[in-house]
C-alpha cells in the first residue's frame, strides 16, 4: 500500500470534530454535540453550586429555569433581592460567597468536615469583624470575633449538609491567582485590605497556582466529598470572566488568559480521568474570541445576559429530557425567582480591585 | 375645630372606646373613624384627591364605623393610622426563626444586625400599614401619625412570648419594631407612636389591665365584648391613653 493510499486518521471524525461543520456553521447558542453529559442533570437533580461570580449567573439561570439548586441558607424573609444578594444570600448553595480557587473549595469542604482550620481566619476593619473566607457576605461587618466564629460554626454545618444531600455538585472556577497566608498556607478568596483586614507582606503572600496544585486540590475535593457522599458527581465549569486585576506582574490580558488556560487544562484532565466528574464548556460558549465579543458587555469583562443564557442553553438540551419534563425556552419564560436581578447585580469581590487600577 | 380622621382595623375600637370617655375634655376635636379588618384595606385606592374603597365590603366597613361615609377625603387637619400590620404578632413568626448579633445564642439562625434591621424594616415596609400611609401620602400633606397595633396581653398563652422575654431578647426585639416603624413612618413625614410604656408588662406584652373589658370594633356598636379568649384587643382605658399620647405628640410637634 503506497502513502497516498492510506486513510486519514481524520477520515470518517464526525462533523463536531472540524471547524467548519462543527463550529462555523452554527450560531453560538446552537453548536451541535459541544455538550455531551456523562451524566443526566434534571429539574428534579439536587444540585450544589459554587465558584467564581459568574457561577451566580449560573445559579441564578438555572433556577429560573425550573432546577432544583439547593439552598442551605436561604434569604430571611424581608431582603429586597438586592440586599439579600449584598448579605450573601441566594447566590449560591450556601453563604460562602464567590470561591475563585480549588484551593479554597478544598479548605471549605474540608473545613465543614472538621478536617482544616483556617489560620487569620477573622480579619478586622475599624471596629468591625469579618469572616475573611467569605469578607463579602457582611458588608458591614460584625459587633465581635466572637460573632463571627458563631456565624461561620453555623455556615459549615449548613455547608456540610450540602455536601451530603447534593446529587451534583457545579463548580465553576475563576482564576489561578490568590492571596495566602504564608505561615499556614490557608487561602483567602480576596487579598487582605481590600474588604477587610491589612495586608501584611511579611505573613500574606501571593500565589499564583500551577497546574499540578490544582489538579491536586480538585482531586483531594472529590476524594474527600465522595468519601462523605459516594453518590456525587461533579461538573467543573470555567468562567469566561477576565480577572479584573493581577499580582503576577505580567499584563492583565495575558495572566488572564494563563489563568483561562490552565483551569480549562485541569478540568480536561480530570473529565478524561474521572467517570464522574464532567465538564460543562460555559467558557468556550462565551468566550470573547470566537464570537465576536457579542456575549460581552462594554468593559469586555462582564457577560451579557445573552452570553449566559446561550451558555445554558446548550446546557438544557443536552440534559433534557431525561425525567420528562422541559423547560421553556428563553422567550416565553417567566422570572419566577425571588433573586432575579440584572446582570450588574452580580457580587464579585475581584471587581473591587479595579479601583486600584490608575 | 380641628378635624382628625382615624383609620384603622379592629384595634381602633380601644381608641374609639376611649375617645367615648374622654372627648368632653377635648371639645374642640372632632374624631371620624374609618375602620376595617386589616386585609380588607387591601381594597383602598386613591382617586381624584380621596381614598376610596374599591370594594363593597370595605365600603360597608367604612360606612358603619364613620356612620355613613365611604371615602376619606383630603380634608381633615389630621390623620391616625392605627394597627393594621405594625402588630408585632405579624413580625414574630419569622423573626423568631432568627437571632441577630446581640440576642442570645441559641438554635435560632443567626443574622448580622445589619441584616436582622433590613429584616424587620423589609417586612414593615411590605405591609399593609404601609401601603396606607402611602396612599394616604398622595391625598395629603397634614399630619400623620402611625400608631402600632397594641402588644397583646400578658395572658396570651403563646410560648414565645415567655421564652424571648427570658432570654432578654424581647426588648431587642421591641426596639427595632419600634426603630423600623419610625423610619418607615419619617421616610413618608409622618410620626410614629410608640405604645405608651404604662400599657406594658414587658416588651412585647400588655398588662391584662388594658386588655380586660375590651370591646369588639365591628359587628356591633362598641358594646359586645371581646371574651377571655382574646389576647391581642384593648380596652377603652388604653385607647384614651394612646388617644391622649397621640394628641400630646402633635401638640408637641407643633409648639415644642
Amino acid at each position: 500500500m503506497s502513502d497516498s493510499d492510506r486513510p486519514s486518521p481524520y477520515e470518517g471524525l464526525p462533523r463536531a470534530s472540524f471547524w467548519r461543520t462543527g463550529v462555523q456553521a452554527y450560531p453560538a447558542e446552537a453548536i451541535a454535540d459541544l455538550y455531551r453529559p456523562k451524566f443526566p442533570v434534571t429539574p428534579s437533580t439536587k444540585i450544589a453550586t459554587a465558584g467564581s461570580c459568574f457561577a451566580q449567573r449560573i445559579t441564578r439561570n438555572l433556577r429560573e429555569r425550573g432546577f432544583g439548586i439547593i439552598d442551605r441558607e436561604p434569604a430571611p424573609p424581608g431582603l429586597t433581592p438586592e440586599a439579600a444578594a449584598s448579605f450573601g444570600y441566594g447566590l449560591y448553595s450556601a453563604r460562602y460567597g464567590n470561591i475563585y480557587t480549588a484551593r479554597h473549595l478544598r479548605q471549605l469542604v474540608a473545613e465543614a468536615f472538621r478536617a482544616f482550620r483556617p489560620a487569620d481566619a477573622i480579619w478586622r476593619r475599624g471596629d468591625r469583624y469579618h469572616d475573611a473566607m467569605r469578607p463579602s457576605v457582611e458588608p458591614l461587618g460584625l459587633l465581635s470575633a466572637e460573632a463571627v466564629s458563631d456565624h461561620r460554626q453555623y455556615h459549615l454545618r449548613q455547608v456540610r449538609q450540602m455536601i451530603l444531600t447534593a446529587e451534583v455538585f457545579l463548580f465553576t472556577m475563576g482564576m489561578t491567582e490568590a492571596w495566602e497566608h504564608a505561615p499556614s498556607g490557608t487561602v483567602y478568596p480576596t487579598a487582605p485590605g481590600v474588604i477587610s483586614g491589612c495586608y501584611d507582606p511579611a505573613i500574606h503572600q501571593f500565589k499564583n497556582f500551577r497546574f499540578q496544585e490544582i489538579y491536586a486540590d480538585l482531586r483531594a475535593f472529590f476524594k474527600f466529598a465522595k468519601r462523605h457522599n459516594p453518590g456525587l458527581k461533579i461538573i467543573l465549569t470555567v468562567s469566561p470572566v477576565p480577572i479584573t486585576a493581577t499580582a503576577t506582574g505580567h499584563h492583565v490580558l495575558s495572566a488572564s488568559i494563563y489563568s483561562k488556560s490552565v483551569l480549562r487544562a485541569v478540568a480536561g484532565q480530570l473529565q478524561d480521568e474521572e467517570p464522574d466528574i464532567d465538564y460543562f464548556p460555559s467558557y468556550e460558549i462565551v468566550m470573547k474570541t470566537l464570537y465576536e465579543g457579542r456575549f460581552f458587555e462594554e468593559n469586555a469583562r462582564t457577560v451579557r445576559p445573552e452570553g449566559v443564557a446561550a451558555a445554558m442553553d446548550a446546557f438544557l438540551p443536552a440534559n433534557d429530557g431525561k425525567d420528562g419534563q422541559r423547560s421553556p425556552p428563553r422567550a416565553v419564560q417567566k422570572k419566577t425567582g425571588s433573586f432575579v436581578r440584572t446582570v450588574e447585580d452580580v457580587q464579585c469581590e475581584d471587581v473591587l480591585l479595579d479601583k486600584y487600577a490608575q | 375645630m380641628t378635624k382628625i380622621c382615624l383609620i384603622g382595623d379592629s384595634h381602633v375600637g380601644a381608641l374609639q372606646s376611649g375617645w367615648l370617655a374622654m372627648k368632653h375634655a377635648f371639645p374642640e376635636i372632632e374624631l371620624t373613624t374609618f375602620g376595617a379588618p386589616r386585609t380588607v384595606f387591601a381594597g383602598l385606592d386613591v382617586l381624584d384627591g380621596v381614598l376610596v374603597p374599591a370594594t363593597e365590603k370595605l365600603s360597608a366597613y367604612f360606612r358603619h364605623t364613620t356612620g355613613g361615609q365611604v371615602t376619606i377625603e383630603n380634608s381633615y387637619d389630621r390623620y391616625l393610622v392605627c394597627g393594621i400590620s405594625w402588630a408585632i404578632r405579624f413580625l414574630l413568626p419569622s423573626l423568631a426563626k432568627f437571632r441577630a448579633e446581640d440576642h442570645v445564642k441559641s438554635k435560632r439562625v443567626p443574622l448580622s444586625s445589619d441584616c436582622y434591621a433590613h429584616v424587620v424594616l423589609g417586612l414593615m415596609r411590605n405591609s399593609l400599614s404601609m401601603q396606607v400611609l402611602t396612599k394616604l401620602r398622595q391625598i395629603t400633606d397634614r399630619p400623620v401619625t402611625m400608631i402600632p397595633a397594641p402588644m397583646p396581653s400578658e395572658r396570651i398563652p403563646a410560648p414565645i412570648y415567655a421564652s424571648l422575654c427570658a432570654s432578654g431578647d424581647a426588648g431587642k426585639i421591641a426596639a427595632q419594631f419600634n426603630a423600623a416603624a419610625a423610619l418607615l413612618a419619617g421616610e413618608c413625614n409622618a410620626g410614629f407612636l410608640e405604645q405608651p410604656m404604662e400599657t406594658l408588662s414587658n416588651p412585647l406584652q400588655s398588662l391584662y389591665l388594658y386588655k380586660r373589658g375590651s370591646v369588639r370594633t365591628f359587628g356591633g356598636n362598641l358594646d359586645i365584648e371581646q371574651g377571655e379568649d382574646d389576647y391581642q384587643h384593648m380596652n377603652a382605658a388604653y385607647g384614651e391613653i394612646v388617644l391622649r399620647a397621640a394628641f400630646a405628640a402633635r401638640n408637641a410637634e407643633v409648639d415644642p
